[in-house]
């Protein structure tokens, strides 16, 4: 045999060594056909074993690689590199992985070893038909997509834009801000959210690197890393945005009032409205679902008072299509709904509220003006805030939502601050108060007087035992720390609603070609290395899109990926996938099915020689053309019928005296 | 003779085995103790521990204190316990596994008659496949656990209304197939000496 | 001693042209008793009755909500678990029955809400009961642990189903509230507060009834209300009735044919 292959076991310390024999691994691997040295080695991935495989190239004149340690998706790129550096075509280095497929997966050492064998026998069979690849250098498109224009979405594209690279900034409603703009004061500092969020939406306006798109959704994604193509569907706001000036003259003559989505509906709005006072942009929106002139025909006020002729009730959605390097998604989350669990009485009780309805009754330019209030204007002088309401709970979502323990203590010091006299019970079930300043916080709010009682509502009731709980809502836990059951009544009851994926979630993810957890969340490409990464490259993830998360996280995540965004624009270049399809011009019968097959449009017919070609730069490499081409013409590299029936042939070399089955199937842990 | 330390270490092991043939029952480790279950029993109060304490006992592996609780006696099979468990525990069934355990183990329970009604009951059932409430009362009237007087006016009312008959309890009408009830719980003794 | 509640579901199946027919030689199900003896016999039990059902190729039909949890739990234990179906068809084979997982469980309310449905008893609704307001009580095993065709804590199927004969359903929270079950046997006094809140919170939320659609609710309602009025020197009198005799009313039944002149607190003059 002409080809000199090495192999290396990798130890990864004891995570494989411990299970896997990894001396006999190697003397059965140095006794395999071509191999000319095999060694193994506590940290392959270490430089000196890196080193080892770069010297052996050199003095052994290596001509193919087998790596066995862990997962390629872990550590492929940087053996790749070791052997370039040693002067190989990377693609001729393969690995196999003997962590997650064999160490972590069993207990039994005898068969771990064999499963490890097997697989290296499969892998040294597989590597002599290897062939040298070459990967494209493509130029990138220097701007980014940012989706969601709340503080994750604002984070990044302040960021992305100071780096001197263009930003398209695209929120679903008429202004950006998002959640946090809903917020009244923030744990636990205190500070008022909108004054520290405000300046930023400003900013953002007046940014000449950020175009917002604000009361715009994605329509259509399509390219790749570096060359994504994004159609923007801008829906029709019925006023000219050039020419409104923000006056409001047209939402105070409106005749119509709707229920205000921003203060949960616990005000009005009229037809034709901006969000919030400080809105950004501060451009009036027509909802037309509501306006007397769409619904009856009727009305046109607003249009008749506009002194700078900004309405326009035949506007239509507008598609904007941007070309970009990068996509940051950042949309945000949906609050649990809280009338999923009846027996909390929300919908049936009048003072029943849900956090962030409660946020809003906060907050000095929300439905009562800050002012503590029941529905029938009474000060309260009891209320209970009742957490994990639709998180930890194998009913609803089984996550920990994160924020909820630390805002509910939030609520109970500001209801002390507004009513001092007032009482307020906080009923959890374990008090989660682990960032920068909470734990502080948690014993502050405990010595203003709260009663925190450990235990679960058990329900919200009306229905009185005693006189003393006439007119009152009776919320019943058990103060597990006592273990009595107690029915407390009180006036208002606060419910600590958890964070939801957003409802859009799962077409977000179809677009971008996401993946979406048991959780309903965006999944990152690694839980720890890789946080605002995702399994498509060049589309990243910030805020709560990835799992529910306080401010200060957010922010740190949404500065990671504009980060990520900034890092792969300023590289100038993207490398082309190496295992694109290639055709053999001799094949090819021209019967063009593996055009309508491809998913990315890579495959086009030359009319003149009458056979397919296929643009590698659009290639993603997924193999459908190969699998289906009827004349066997088109091979994907890396990925040829040679390769894979040699590896599939090293794995049933029968070599020792075991029956196969018990050699490849491992024991359930 | 086994010794007492033998005789709960096998209890403890029958008790295991149990757990993880009834459904879910594996879940009581992943308990949160957050008091959801004793808070929603209609009944805790007649309880000396509850749901949330007895799964802390179960857990905790002090199965003679389990065993020797009012708890499960009194429970009145409502499951708003399981239905509202966040750890998705079938509470009620749990339940219902350490009264078997507690028949079982011998090991005396305070009752509140349970074991009388439950006994006269399944007499009823064995004996006719059906259960007559005049029957099924009067059985218990004569073991002292309804007290004749109390209930004679509710019975004489129920008489001239029609709701119930002097001779039901006299004609001793059963299933047709009475026999199959007879085998199956000897089959079932069977099983469970074998 | 729930003569009235079997004889006005027949009545009122048999005026919407439905055909009942009765599980030949069924057993009792042990209701909650075997649970706390034997599992495998209550799941026999119960399975018994599924396979006779099973041999007459029919469904199973019931009124009673303890028997309705019963036979889910051992459809679906036998469902979920391979070995103890095997155990109880070993079983059942000595009696020459067995038992495929064919059968389907239905509670009779289920039933009239889901398959009979709005339109059919409307049209069969001669003398709606107009101005008539009505607690309904669904008890606790009909939604739980199986909420098969409802909310498990506040089901909303009796709520329709009254409005469709005209009455009114008033909003009654405890409608899944333990009314005791069998712990009425035993321990009288800690049931006799249940019932209590149960009883005024419907008095006090306007309702003239209360219907029920299990045997053991019922019971423990209708018999021991006197009990109640004693113990906390209170003067309720409100119906309790099984929800089949309201509607046998609204479908112009007589008194007689639905039982109505057994229950103990007989309903208001001007709906009979």
């Amino acid at each position: 045999m002409k080809e000199k292959i090495g192999v290396y076991v990798c130890h990864c310390g004891k995570n494989i060594a411990e299970t896997v024999d990894v001396e006999e691994v190697t003397k059965f691997a140095s006794g395999l056909p071509g191999v000319k040295i095999a060694r193994h080695y506590i940290y392959m991935c270490s430089e000196p074993g890196q080193e080892l495989i770069k010297k052996d190239i050199k003095e052994h004149g290596l001509t193919r690689v087998v790596v066995a340690a862990c997962s390629p998706t872990m550590h492929e790129p940087t053996f790749r590199r070791a052997c370039a550096d040693g002067g190989l075509n990377p693609y001729l280095c393969h690995m196999v992985n003997i962590r997650e497929h064999v160490s972590w997966v069993t207990e039994d050492k005898e068969l771990a070893t064999e499963k490890a064998m097997d697989l290296i026998a499969a892998a040294v069979n597989r590597v002599i038909y290897n062939e040298p690849i070459q990967t494209k250098k493509l130029p990138i498109v220097p701007a980014v997509l940012v989706v969601g224009g709340g503080i994750a979405g604002i984070t990044t594209a302040l960021n992305v834009a100071e780096a001197g690279i263009k930003v398209y900034l695209v929120e679903k409603t008429p202004s950006i801000g998002g959640r946090m703009a809903q917020l009244d004061k923030t744990f636990p500092t205190l500070d008022c959210a909108s004054c520290i969020l405000t300046p930023k939406m400003v900013e953002v306006a007046k940014h000449p690197n950020i175009q917002i798109l604000a009361y715009s959704e994605i329509e259509e994604v399509s390219g790749y890393v570096g060359n994504f193509k994004v159609k923007i569907r801008k829906k029709p706001r019925y006023v000219d945005e050039s020419k409104c000036t923000g006056c409001g003259t047209c939402a105070e003559k409106c005749p119509v009032r709707v229920p205000n989505e921003f203060d949960m509906g616990l005000s009005s709005r009229k037809a034709i409205y901006i969000p919030f006072p400080q809105a950004v942009p501060r451009k009036y929106t027509i909802d037309a679902e509501h306006c007397l002139y769409f619904q009856k025909g009727v009305c046109r006020v607003c249009e008749k008072f506009c002194d700078r002729k900004a309405i326009d009730f035949n506007q239509k959605p507008e598609i904007i299509e941007v070309e970009v390097g990068a996509i940051v998604i950042a949309t945000g989350y949906d609050i649990f709904d809280a009338s999923k669990i009846p027996r909390y009485g929300y919908g049936r009780f009048d003072n029943v509220f849900t956090s962030l309805e409660f946020e809003r009754i906060l907050n000095a330019s929300g439905p009562t003006n800050g002012k503590i209030v029941l529905k029938d204007g009474r000060t309260p002088s009891s209320i209970a805030i009742i957490h994990c309401v639709g998180s930890r709970d194998e009913n609803y979502n089984k996550y920990c939502s994160r924020v909820c323990c630390m805002y509910s203590l939030k609520f109970a010091h500001m209801i002390k601050e507004r009513i001092p006299d007032a009482k307020v019970y906080e009923f959890y079930i374990d008090m989660r108060a682990f960032g920068k300043g909470y734990e502080e916080f948690y014993k502050r709010v405990m010595e203003e007087g709260v009663e925190i009682i450990r235990g679960k509502v058990a329900e919200v009731t009306d229905i009185p035992l005693t006189p003393e709980e006439e007119g009152k809502l009776i919320v019943v836990a058990e103060d597990t720390l006592l273990g009595v059951v107690r029915r407390v009544p009180v006036d208002m009851v606060i419910l600590s609603v958890g964070l939801v994926p957003r409802k859009d979630a799962p077409e977000i993810a179809r677009m971008f070609n996401l993946s979406i957890g048991n959780d309903g969340f965006f999944i990152e490409k690694h839980p720890k290395l890789a946080p605002v990464a995702t399994a498509t490259s060049g589309i990243f993830i910030a805020g709560c899109c990835q799992g529910p998360k306080d401010i200060p996280d957010t922010v740190a995540q949404a500065e990671a990926a504009a980060a990520e965004a900034i890092d792969l624009i300023s590289k100038g270049y993207v490398e082309t996938e190496p295992y694109v399809s290639i055709v053999d011009p001799e094949r090819c019968s021209g019967c063009r099915i593996c055009i309508s097959l491809c998913p990315y449009g890579a495959i086009s017919f030359n009319k003149d020689k009458e056979i397919v070609q296929i643009n590698d730069a659009l290639c993603k490499g997924c193999g459908t053309c190969a699998s289906a081409c009827p004349s066997g013409a088109i091979k994907q590299l890396y990925f040829t019928d040679k390769q894979i029936l040699s590896e599939i042939a090293g794995l049933l070399a029968v070599k020792k005296e075991k029956p196969p089955e018990s050699i490849v199937v491992s024991k359930p842990s | 003779m086994r010794t007492k330390k033998q005789e709960g270490l096998m209890l403890e092991q029958a008790f295991k085995d149990d757990l993880r043939t009834i459904l879910d029952g594996n879940k009581i480790e992943a308990c949160l103790q957050c008091g959801t279950c004793t808070a929603s029993c209609p009944v805790s109060y007649l309880m000396d521990y509850g749901p949330r304490k007895l799964v802390a006992l179960c857990r905790n592996g002090m199965l003679e204190e389990v065993l020797r609780s009012n708890t499960p006696w009194m429970c009145v099979s409502c499951y708003l316990c399981t239905t509202r468990c966040p750890a998705g525990i079938r509470i009620t069934d749990l339940l219902y596994e350490i009264k078997r355990l507690a028949k079982k183990s011998g090991i005396n329970q305070p009752t509140n008659g349970y074991e009388v009604l439950s006994e006269k009951f399944i007499e009823q059932v064995e004996k006719y496949g059906r259960v007559n409430e005049m029957r099924l009362t009067m059985s218990l009237i004569l073991k002292n656990l309804s007290r004749m007087f109390d209930t004679v006016p509710l019975g004489l009312k129920l008489l001239r209304k029609g709701r119930i008959s002097l001779t039901s309890i006299i004609k001793s009408e059963s299933i047709k197939n009475i026999k199959d009830l007879t085998q199956i719980s000897e089959r079932i003794k069977l099983r469970g000496s074998g | 001693m729930q003569k009235p509640y079997d004889i006005s579901t027949r009545a009122i199946m048999k005026h919407l042209g439905a055909d009942l027919v009765e599980l030949e030689d069924w057993n009792c199900c042990g209701a909650t008793f075997y649970h706390s003896v034997d599992e495998l016999q209550a799941l026999v039990l119960s399975a018994r009755n599924l396979a006779l059902a099973e041999r007459m190729g029919n469904n199973l039909l019931t009124i009673c909500n303890a028997c309705y949890t019963n036979l889910l739990k051992t459809n679906m234990y036998l469902k979920k678990n391979a070995n103890l179906n095997k155990t109880v068809n070993e079983i059942l084979e000595k009696i020459g029955l067995s038992y495929h997982g064919s059968v389907k469980v239905r509670h009779i309310l289920e039933v009239l809400v889901n398959d009979v449905g709005e339109q059919s008893i409307k049209e069969k609704v001669i003398s709606p009961l107009k101005d008539f307001k009505v607690a309904p009580y669904y008890g606790c095993q009909i939604v739980r642990p199986f909420h098969i065709f409802d909310d498990p804590e506040f089901p909303t199927s009796m709520d329709r189903l009254i409005s469709w004969i005209g009455a009114t359903a008033v909003s009654y929270p405890l409608k899944t509230k333990c009314c005791g079950g069998m712990l009425s046997f035993l321990n009288k006094e800690a049931c006799l507060g249940l019932i209590k809140d149960l009883l005024q919170s419907a008095v006090k939320s306007g309702a003239e009834c209360i219907a029920t659609c299990c045997p053991l609710c019922q019971t423990n309602l209708e018999m021991f209300q006197e009990d109640v009025n004693k113990k906390y020197n209170i003067q309720l009198s409100i119906p309790i009735v099984p929800f089949t005799q309201l509607i046998g009313l609204a479908f112009g039944l007589s008194p007689d044919e639905i039982g109505l002149k057994a229950m103990l607190v007989p309903l208001k003059k001007k709906i009979t």
